[in-house]
C-alpha cells in the first residue's frame, strides 16, 4: 500500500508537553540560582519564549515526518527531519505486538503500539506508533491476526485509521462522524454559509440603515434609508449580530446531529448499507451495479479545509430490509467526508468507481474567457443596476463602479472556474469536474450516460472549442463541460456510442 | 443515412406559432408602457421605453428571421449506431443519442402541425428525449421503424455477446 498514515495529531500535544516539562525544570534550576534570576530576569524570559517558541514548530514537524504504511509482506515506519529512518518489519518477523499508556497518554487519550522484531541488536521497540486508543486496540488485533493467518491478504483487510471515518462495527467497517467533523459541517456547506451572509446582511440592514417610529398606539412604522447609516449602539448592535450568528449556528449544529444521527455506512459483498437520522430516518440498501455516478461537491470553504461532500446517484433502492423497492434515481449523501482520504475511502467501499485519471483540463481563451463572458455576464447586472440607481436616485458615478465590480467578480469567476474543471475517461467511467465557486466532481458511469449535446458558440467555433452536455439516468442531470476540443468530443461521441 | 432536411413547411408553423406569442407580448409591453407613462417620472419612462424597444427588436428578430435560420441550420441523421440532431442558430447543437439507450418512440402531431401534415419524432431514453421535429408523418412512421430495427441488431448484439 502506497498510502502513508500518520501517528495521531495528539503526538504534537505529547511533545510539547514533553518540552515544557523541560522548560519546567529549566526555571527551577533557574529560580535556585537567585541571583541569576534577580538580575537576568529579561534573559530569563526571553529563554522561556524562545523555547516556547521554538517547541511548537519542532514538534509539528516531527509529527509529520513519522508516518507509517503497509503493504502485502511488511509494515513500514518512517520518522526522522534532519536524520531519515526508514524501518521495514516483515509480518513474519514480528516478534511481539504490544500496547502501552502511560500517565499523560491516558490524559490525551492515545496509546503506543509497540512492535518488536525480537532483535537482540536493537533497544526499546522497532516500531513505535502513537495512535488514538481505538484505532490501536483495531491495528494491533489486525496484527495479531495477521500472524495467525499469514495467508490471508493484508491491503483487502487493512482497518484504516479513526481520521478516515472507518469505525470497526461488527464484522463490518463503517464510516461515522467525528466531533470536529459534526462542528465543522454547518461552518462549512455552501447552504450555511449563504444562510449565515443572509441573516448578517438582514440584520445590518434592519440595525444600521433601518429606521423605526413610534405610531403610539402600541404600533411602529418601519422604514430603510440605504443613505443614513446610524452608528448609534455600535457595540451592542454588533453583539446582537454576532449573537444572532451563534444562535443560528448552534441550531444547525443541532439540526445536522440530529439529521446525521448514528450514520453508518457499512459495505457488504455488492451492497452498500446506509442509515442515519433520529426524527427522519433514512435507510438506504444499494447494489453496487445500480449505482450510476458517484458525485463530490466542495463549496469554497470546503476546498480550503479540504472537506467535501460524497453522493451516489443510483436507481432501485430497497428500503429498509423489505423488498420495497423504489425505482426512482435517487441520491444517497454522506455529508462530510475529508478529501485526503477519499482515495482510501473509494477504495474500500467504491472500488468499481476507484479508477486512475488522465485528466485534461479545458483549452483556455482568454478572449472568451476573460472579455467575452465577463462582459456579458456584466450587461444583466449592470441593466438593474443602472435601474436601481434611477429608482434610489443614488449618484450616477456609482454606475461604473457597480460594473467595474461585477467585471471583476466575473474574471475572478473565470479563474476559478477554469481551476475547478477537468474530463477524463477510461473504458468505464467519464470523470468531468466543473463549478465556478462550488466544485463538483461526478463519476460517470459509461453505461448510465443516456444522451450527450455538443455544443458551440461562434467564439468556441473559430477555435475549434466546444461545450459537452452529458445526461444520465437521473432527474435534471445536466453536467456541462466547457472548452474542451472538438476532436476530443467526437472521439467521447463515438465511444459512447458504438458497442 | 446521410444528414436529412426537415420540411419546408415548419417554417410556416414556426411563424404562425411565434407570430402569437409576439403578438401577446406586444399587447403587455404596450399596455405596461402606457402605464408607466401616468405614474413614473419622464427620465425613467424613457429608460424603461428604450430598454422595451430593445426587447421588442430582439423578439421580432426571434420571431421573423429565426425560423428561417433554424431550418436552415436543423438536421438529422439515423444510423446504426446513434441519432443525431444538428440544430441551433448562434450557439450550433449536435444532438446525440446511442441507439442502445432507446427506451421507446413516439410519434405525436400538434393541431398546427395536422393542418400541415407534419409530426414530430419523440425518442426517449432513460433520461432524455430527443425531437426531430417537421417531417412528414409518413416518414416519421419510416424512421420509427427504422430505429426499432437497429435497436432490435443493437440488443441481439448484446445479448450474443453476454452468452
Amino acid at each position: 500500500m502506497s498510502e502513508k498514515f500518520k501517528l495521531s495529531k495528539k503526538y504534537i500535544i505529547m511533545n510539547l508537553l514533553s518540552w515544557f516539562a523541560i522548560l519546567f525544570f529549566l526555571s527551577i534550576s533557574l529560580v535556585s540560582e537567585i541571583n541569576f534570576f534577580k538580575d537576568h530576569i529579561t534573559a530569563a524570559v526571553l529563554i522561556v519564549v524562545f523555547v516556547t517558541l521554538l517547541s511548537i514548530p519542532i514538534s509539528i514537524l516531527l509529527w509529520t515526518s513519522k508516518y507509517f504504511s503497509v503493504n502485502e509482506k511488511e509494515i513500514l515506519f518512517c520518522f526522522g527531519i534532519f536524520f531519515k529512518k526508514k524501518i521495514s518489519l516483515r509480518f513474519d518477523k514480528i516478534s511481539n505486538i504490544k500496547i502501552e499508556r502511560n500517565l499523560i497518554d491516558i490524559i490525551l487519550g492515545i496509546s503506543k503500539l509497540k512492535i518488536n522484531s525480537g532483535s537482540v541488536v536493537s533497544t526499546g521497540s522497532e516500531i513505535k506508533l502513537s495512535l488514538d486508543n481505538s484505532y490501536a486496540e483495531v491495528l494491533k488485533n489486525f496484527f495479531d491476526y495477521v500472524l495467525k493467518n499469514p495467508q490471508q491478504p493484508v491491503l483487502e483487510n487493512f482497518p484504516l485509521p479513526q481520521k478516515y471515518s472507518l469505525v470497526k462495527k461488527g464484522d463490518a467497517l463503517c464510516k461515522e462522524f467525528t466531533t470536529k467533523e459534526k462542528l465543522l459541517m454547518p461552518l462549512i456547506t455552501s447552504g450555511s454559509v449563504i444562510a449565515t451572509l443572509i441573516i448578517i446582511t438582514a440584520m445590518v440592514m434592519v440595525l444600521f440603515f433601518g429606521k423605526f417610529t413610534d405610531l403610539g398606539t402600541e404600533s411602529f412604522e418601519f422604514e430603510l434609508d440605504l443613505k443614513r447609516f446610524n452608528s448609534a449602539y455600535l457595540g451592542w448592535k454588533i453583539f446582537a449580530i454576532m449573537s444572532v450568528v451563534i444562535i443560528s449556528y448552534a441550531a444547525r449544529v443541532l439540526y445536522l446531529i440530529l439529521k446525521y444521527y448514528n450514520f453508518s455506512l457499512v459495505r457488504n459483498g455488492d451492497q452498500i448499507h446506509l442509515k442515519y437520522g433520529l426524527i427522519n430516518q433514512r435507510n438506504y440498501t444499494i447494489n453496487i451495479n445500480k449505482i450510476n455516478s458517484v458525485i463530490i461537491k466542495q463549496s469554497l470553504f470546503q476546498r480550503l479545509f479540504r472537506y467535501g461532500e460524497f453522493s451516489l446517484s443510483f436507481v432501485g433502492n430497497f428500503i429498509g430490509d423489505d423488498n420495497n423497492r423504489d425505482n426512482k434515481p435517487t441520491r444517497a449523501l454522506i455529508p462530510m467526508i475529508k478529501i485526503d482520504y477519499l482515495k482510501p475511502f473509494m477504495q474500500k467501499y467504491l472500488n468499481e468507481f476507484y479508477k486512475e485519471f488522465e485528466v485534461i483540463k479545458p483549452k483556455r481563451h482568454r478572449m472568451l474567457h476573460f472579455v467575452w463572458i465577463p462582459m456579458l455576464s456584466i450587461l444583466i447586472p449592470a441593466i438593474l443596476a443602472n435601474l436601481l440607481l434611477t429608482v434610489l436616485e443614488i449618484p450616477v458615478i456609482l454606475i461604473p463602479a457597480i460594473t467595474a465590480g461585477t467585471y471583476v467578480l466575473a474574471f475572478i469567476g473565470q479563474l476559478f472556474m477554469m481551476s475547478c474543471a477537468g474530463l477524463g475517461y477510461n473504458d468505464d467511467l467519464i470523470l468531468i469536474s466543473n463549478g465556478m465557486y462550488t466544485k463538483t466532481t461526478y463519476l460517470i458511469k459509461k453505461s448510465a450516460i443516456q444522451y450527450m449535446k455538443i455544443t458551440a458558440g461562434p467564439i468556441r467555433r473559430k477555435q475549434m472549442l466546444c461545450g459537452l452536455l452529458i445526461r444520465y439516468k437521473e432527474t435534471f442531470s445536466f453536467i456541462f463541460a466547457k472548452h474542451y476540443d472538438l476532436d476530443l468530443a467526437t472521439k467521447l461521441e463515438n465511444d459512447l456510442c458504438l458497442d | 443515412m446521410e444528414f436529412q432536411k426537415i420540411e419546408k413547411k415548419m417554417i410556416y408553423i414556426r411563424l404562425v406559432c411565434r407570430s402569437i406569442f409576439f403578438l401577446i407580448y406586444l399587447i403587455g409591453v404596450l399596455i405596461g408602457l402606457n402605464f408607466l407613462y401616468h405614474s413614473v417620472g419622464l427620465g425613467l419612462f424613457i429608460y424603461i421605453t428604450i430598454i422595451a424597444g430593445l426587447l421588442t427588436l430582439f423578439f421580432a428578430v426571434l420571431t421573423f428571421v429565426f425560423p428561417f435560420l433554424i431550418y436552415k441550420i436543423y438536421r438529422y441523421q439515423i444510423n446504426e449506431d446513434k441519432i443525431i440532431v444538428k440544430s441551433g442558430v448562434i450557439f450550433l447543437n449536435k444532438d446525440i443519442i446511442p441507439i442502445k439507450r432507446i427506451q421507446h418512440i413516439e410519434i405525436m402531431q400538434g393541431p398546427i402541425k395536422q393542418i400541415f401534415g407534419l409530426s414530430t419524432l419523440n425518442v426517449y431514453s432513460a433520461g432524455s428525449i430527443q425531437r426531430i421535429i417537421g417531417i412528414k408523418k409518413e416518414t416519421a412512421e419510416l424512421l420509427a421503424d427504422q430505429i426499432k430495427s437497429y435497436l432490435d441488431i443493437k440488443l441481439e448484439k448484446a445479448e450474443n455477446t453476454s452468452v
